[in-house]
């Protein structure tokens, strides 16, 4: 019996490798490089784990931010360790830190960056282990109702950065394999809503790199005709 | 042990089956009330008729702005459209929407999307037209997470949508979608069918009393068959009957559908299904029930403004207004009460006639004498026994000759006629990052958290004969800065003289004055009376760490 059982796992645990590999292997990718489609058709720009870059950024006729706000959402209970909680501080306003090169690109193109609102910390949700694109947006939608975020103005961008465990999606792309960060919008019945996603990076500086570089090509990207 | 084997089978099997839906089960967020039928305006949408159209013209309206998120823009997300296109690529999205990209002769195209059943609520009219869609397509092709190429004949039935644009693919350049797609026809030719109808297409019934809508079928391509009705989506102390139950042979006819609310029933809208069956063919038809409370009736009064301003010796006016409910039928008298003091209330027209629904003109007239102050003024409606009453608040000012002499004083010229502000650039603003005090504009310095300076200036004359001259301004400032010691970002108010010299430094603000909202300043520049002088606003920031100091409404009043 237990072998059968054993043999069951082993051929399901097959079976979802095959599915998985499946989904990989077939993943459809926009023709504009560090983009990626997301969870419902749409695209959104990537950081790459990598951080390649793709050239001088040229414009597409869109919009850019007047202004960005980072709003940074700490999500998963990873963050209630003490340890990984630490780094909180670091994290909280990504342009911030003197010389830093996104702050300068930004002011290249009169985008103010302001005073990062302060965090919020959510331990307690967000228990599974995966959350692509659309989870994101449900949490953004849920927190928006709850108040437990300030609504959006018009600079302002919810920096989501997800705790240790917790495995990012996008389309058929994997947070850490394929991304280390990427931005999004979604409009819901607070407005439009520009967000940054950045999977937990064992690394502190690599974390807030593509936290800062994700937040920056927000402000100069937010509806994926801007600067990119 | 082949007990074991069979139950591990069968562990087997459910695994198989739940590994790709748990793969796949996840439902969309944006705008997905409207996308699934549980929006605000659902009721508006006429589901039992449908209007033929062509991509092309579902491409030419603008798209609406802003979009609504949980409402419909009509006609095109009102009306369930049928379009003749080809299929060209369909895909299965994560949040279990079937993407297909539709196209015309002319290469044009624009999406269609199919939900998953499970992601639409069960009190959508569209629930049962999307499985439909569904299955429909499930019977004719696989989708996948990847685009698939089929170029196939397609008559679709859908209702519109306006989507965001984001890059998604074959998206129409002003986001209409036919989404959800209810039902889907390949290689659509000439087999039998029926149609449904309802007339009326909704339907309201006060409590305790019953309404009628007739359904009829039409055949077509030789369908002969009876066709057997059936209503589904009652709400509770609601019956309802067809008279006949069913349309005989060939299948084309009417019946009478009544509806029955018992004067327990429970109020609201609700979605009614009629499913018309025959010969192998089924066909669904929404009607909106509403069933509504039996009320007593009664009348709402309301005023508009609800406070204004009288300057001593003139007048003001604010507009009431009433509105009726339950059958309510009478005229509606008015009178003020709580008058101060040499002022009076006048209503034009003195009642509002029957039923009782209108507005009318309340004027007060203040007599020069009449002392400043606020007071709240009671309106007291009454008719048809019912009396309501609402207030006004009152605010009587003295007259005098102050004047304000500043020139565009909350910057509502905006950004392309900034005169006679001389500002550097950027700083006239409307973003609504740094809201204004009040008005849509304002004066936004610095905030970039590198080094900069900005500046804005305007040369106003205070007159010789000036008995009073003050600047007011609303300042508000925010910060990055952490120090709650040292001034790294400072904003100066100064006065010069038209040459630029200084006269006089009024104040000067920093990172540590910083405070959520607006505060205002006032200076007494009475010194300056008979002098042409700049009121100069200079803000600098220091290498890193933003500080925005945003002004607003400067005013500089003088009094003569």
């Amino acid at each position: 019996m237990k072998k059968i059982a054993l043999g069951i796992l082993l051929l399901c645990g097959t079976v979802t490798c095959v599915l998985s590999a499946q989904q990989q292997a077939s993943v459809d990718r926009p023709a504009e490089p560090n983009f990626a489609f997301d969870d419902d058709g749409g695209k959104a720009q990537i950081v790459p784990a990598n951080f390649a870059v793709t050239g001088p950024k040229t414009f597409h006729g869109g919009p850019v931010l007047a202004s960005a706000q980072q709003v940074s959402i700490f999500l998963g209970a990873g963050w209630g360790d003490t340890q990984v909680r630490g780094r909180e501080s670091s994290l909280l306003d990504v342009t911030a830190s003197v010389g830093n090169a996104h702050a300068a690109e930004l002011k290249q193109h009169s985008i103010k960056t302001l005073r990062a609102a302060p965090k919020l910390e959510d331990f307690t949700d967000l228990t599974q282990s995966k959350v692509n694109d659309l989870t994101i947006q449900q949490k953004l939608s849920d927190m928006l109702k709850s108040k437990a975020i300030p609504a959006p103005s018009a600079g302002t961008v919810y920096v989501i950065f997800l705790a240790p465990g917790i495995h990012s999606s996008l389309g058929g792309l994997q947070g850490g394999v394929d991304y280390a960060a990427y931005h999004n919008f979604v409009n819901l019945e607070a407005g439009e809503i520009h967000y940054v996603v950045v999977p937990f990076h064992e690394n502190a500086d690599t974390h807030s790199a593509a936290a800062t570089r994700a937040f920056a090509e927000t402000a100069l990207n937010p509806n994926g005709q801007g600067w990119f | 042990m082949m007990q074991s084997l069979r139950r591990s089978s069968l562990l087997l099997a459910v695994l198989l089956l739940v590994v790709p839906t748990t793969l796949f089960a996840q439902c969309g967020v944006e705008r997905w009330s409207v996308k699934t039928g549980t929006d605000a305006d659902i009721g508006l949408v006429h589901l039992t008729s449908s209007s033929n159209t062509t991509i092309a013209a579902m491409r030419a309206p603008a798209a609406p702005s802003p979009i609504p998120a949980n409402n419909r823009v009509a006609p095109l997300e009102t009306t369930q459209w049928v379009i003749n296109a080809t299929l060209t690529l369909y895909k299965l999205e994560s949040d279990s929407d079937y993407h297909l990209v539709l196209q015309d002769a002319n290469g044009l195209t624009m999406i269609g999307e199919i939900p998953s059943p499970t992601c639409v609520g069960s009190g959508s009219p569209f629930l049962s037209g999307i499985t439909n869609a569904r299955n429909e397509f499930n019977a004719r092709f696989t989708a996948t997470t990847s685009f698939q190429t089929a170029n196939i004949p397609v008559k679709v039935t859908g209702v519109g949508m306006f989507d965001f644009l984001h890059g998604q693919t074959g998206v129409a350049p002003n986001g209409i979608e036919l989404h959800p797609i209810l039902d889907i026809v390949f290689n659509p030719g000439s087999s039998p069918d029926f149609a449904l109808s309802a007339s009326p297409t909704s339907l309201t019934v006060t409590q305790g009393s019953s309404g009628t809508s007739t359904i009829s079928t039409s055949v077509s391509n030789g369908f002969n068959s009876s066709v057997a009705l059936s209503i589904s989506g009652l709400p509770s102390g609601v019956t309802a009957s067809f008279s006949p139950t069913s349309i005989a042979a060939p299948g084309s006819g009417s019946s009478t559908l009544t509806f029955t609310a018992s004067s327990t029933a429970t109020t609201g809208t609700f979605n009614t299904t009629v499913t018309a069956t025959g010969g192998g063919l089924t066909h669904t038809t929404t009607i909106p029930l509403t069933v509504n409370a039996a009320t007593s009736p009664n009348f709402a009064i309301s005023a508009s403004p609800t406070s204004l301003s009288v300057a001593a010796g003139g007048t003001g006016t604010s507009t009431i207004s009433t509105t009726v409910s339950g059958g309510f039928n009478s005229a509606v008298s008015l009178s003020a009460s709580g008058l101060p003091s040499g002022v009076t209330a006048a209503f034009s027209p003195t009642s509002i006639a029957a039923p009782g629904s209108g507005s009318s003109t309340l004027t007060f007239t203040a007599s020069s004498t009449a002392a400043a102050g606020t007071s709240t003024i009671t309106i007291n409606a009454s008719g048809g026994s019912v009396s309501h009453s609402t207030t006004v608040s009152l605010t009587i000012t003295s007259g005098g000759t102050t004047t304000q002499i500043i020139g565009n004083p909350g910057f509502e010229n905006g950004s392309t006629n900034t005169a006679p502000w001389t500002l550097t650039s950027g700083v006239i603003n409307n973003s609504t990052s740094e809201p204004p005090h009040a008005g849509s504009w304002d004066a936004w310095m610095d905030g970039y958290g590198t080094t900069h300076t900005d500046t804005a200036l305007q040369q106003v004359t205070i007159p010789a004969a000036a008995t009073a001259a003050t600047l007011t301004f609303f300042l508000h400032i925010d910060t990055a800065e952490t120090s709650t010691t040292t001034a790294f970002d400072t904003l100066t108010v100064q006065v010069r003289n038209s040459s630029g010299t200084v006269l006089s430094t009024l104040a000067t603000f920093s990172n540590l004055n910083h405070a959520t909202g607006y505060s205002q300043k006032s200076f007494n520049l009475l010194s300056f009376k008979g002098q042409t002088i700049q009121i100069f606003f200079k803000g600098v920031e220091d290498s890193t760490l933003q500080t925005s100091f945003v002004l607003d409404d400067v005013n500089l009043n003088v009094t003569q």
